[in-house]
């Protein structure tokens, strides 16, 4: 004798099965994103560096991007008139943040010396820049060779040492800005 | 193997806020011709569509067959949802319906379409177009594809109401030859003085059984009566209830 039920018209069947196939993909998904998870490989910035997104003031951010710029227009000068502007003439340029403007006076008053050529590149030279205020924005130090520009900070008005070499600057505890790029960056 | 035994119990069948079956519980023995009679809207072929697993039903439907495993059930509709102007001969519509092999690859010789076509009447008919069958006709082809496997129980929705009068008498030799191989059969009518004279039992289904029994008893004048009311009976208890 074999009894057969007559099962119930209906999806209720094949609505388990699709919510167990449901299941399934999200439990495997779940499943490969654990394992594939790789934490946030943040390697800590040396001692003598400082990252020019977290660690600079609304100031400091801003006299950075001058800087980076300033950096192509000096040495653009420097080609065409072969030798080193001062600070002076680039502040008759007005070309910030040499230029004695209210944006300057409201960003530190940086006071802007020629801190002379650098032995290490060749024709590397520098430019220095004491705070006034290095509660607003620290002291900075342009530095300039071949390659591009390069900007020192320190948060205290004090001159750097002379030459300001590298291995000067970071014994004296300046710190270069870097950018870095991790999965924070999002433009 | 003869056909297998039908179990209803308090099966229930609501659709949407329509009660079409209220605690329906009936027992067909096997190999019996068993009648379902009922006004229209009674709830008849909800029940044969429940029994084939077409319907929502709650409550238990159990088929007990006698052997292993389940046999053939065989379905009789009341009438085919049809396009006339379809070019597909009578064979066609049997293999469409019976075999396995896709209809398209023609018709499979094995299942002897022309010996079930014989046994309705419709022998030399299988190259007509199907279309252009009578409604007699039609219905003698969805008795011969009843037929095709030998089944064990074949479940009819009125098949008679399309048939004529030499239709009918193969429907009779047909029920007859049926029952003799032992086959159940759960049958469908409004005929009342058939089901009389060819049933070995009858249900009166009114959304919910109102008799069962031997058809010579059971179809008096006051059950008929009451079975075609316009409101079924209730019990004592369901009319103070509501």
């Amino acid at each position: 004798m074999h009894h057969q039920i007559v099962r119930r018209a209906g999806a209720e069947r094949e609505t388990l099965w699709v919510l167990l196939a449901a299941g399934a993909i999200l439990a495997s998904a779940a499943l490969a994103v654990g394992l594939r998870a790789v934490p946030d490989a943040d390697a800590p910035l040396a001692a003598h560096l400082i990252d020019s997104r977290t660690g600079l003031t609304a100031a400091e951010q801003g006299l950075y991007a001058d800087l980076k710029a300033a950096g192509e227009e000096i040495a653009a000068l420097r080609t065409a008139e072969g030798r080193a502007p001062t600070p002076q003439e680039l502040a008759a340029e007005a070309l910030p943040p040499f230029a004695a403007d209210p944006s300057a006076a409201a960003r530190g008053g940086h006071a802007w010396t020629f801190a002379g050529t650098l032995a290490e590149t060749g024709d590397g030279i520098a430019y220095a820049g004491v705070s006034a205020a290095p509660e607003l924005a620290g002291s900075l130090v342009l530095r300039l060779d071949g390659h591009g520009a390069e900007v020192w900070l320190k948060r205290a008005a004090e001159a750097p040492p002379a030459p300001p070499e590298e291995t000067a600057l970071a014994a004296a505890g300046w710190k270069r800005i870097v950018s870095t790029f991790s999965a924070g960056v999002t433009r | 193997m003869t056909g297998p035994a039908i179990l209803f119990d308090a099966v229930d069948l609501t659709l949407g806020r329509t009660v079409i079956l209220d605690g329906v519980s009936l027992r067909v023995a096997a190999g019996t011709v068993h009648a379902l009679v009922g006004p229209n809207g009674g709830g008849k072929s909800s029940l044969i569509r429940a029994l084939l697993g077409q319907a929502p039903h709650r409550g238990t439907i159990r088929l007990d067959w006698p052997g292993d495993g389940p046999g053939t059930i065989a379905y009789v509709p009341q009438s085919v949802e049809f396009d006339r102007g379809l070019p597909l001969t009578v064979e066609d519509f049997l293999a469409v319906l019976c075999q396995r092999r896709p209809a398209f690859l023609g018709p499979d010789r094995r299942m002897n379409y022309g010996a079930a076509l014989d046994r309705v009447g419709m022998a030399g008919k299988a190259r007509r177009r199907f279309g252009a069958l009578s409604g007699g006709e039609r219905q003698r082809v969805l008795l011969a594809q009843a037929l095709i496997p030998a089944p064990d129980l074949i479940v009819l929705d009125e098949p008679m109401t399309a048939l004529d009068e030499a239709g009918i008498a193969i429907f009779e030799t047909l029920l007859a030859e049926l029952s003799a191989a032992g086959t159940t059969v759960l049958w469908v009518e409004h005929d009342l003085a058939q089901v009389r004279r060819l049933a070995t039992r009858v249900t009166g289904l009114n959304r919910r059984v109102l008799f069962d029994g031997a058809p010579l008893e059971m179809l008096s004048p006051e059950r008929v009566f009451d079975l075609f009311s316009a409101v079924p009976r209730r019990t004592g208890a369901e009319r103070i209830a509501s």
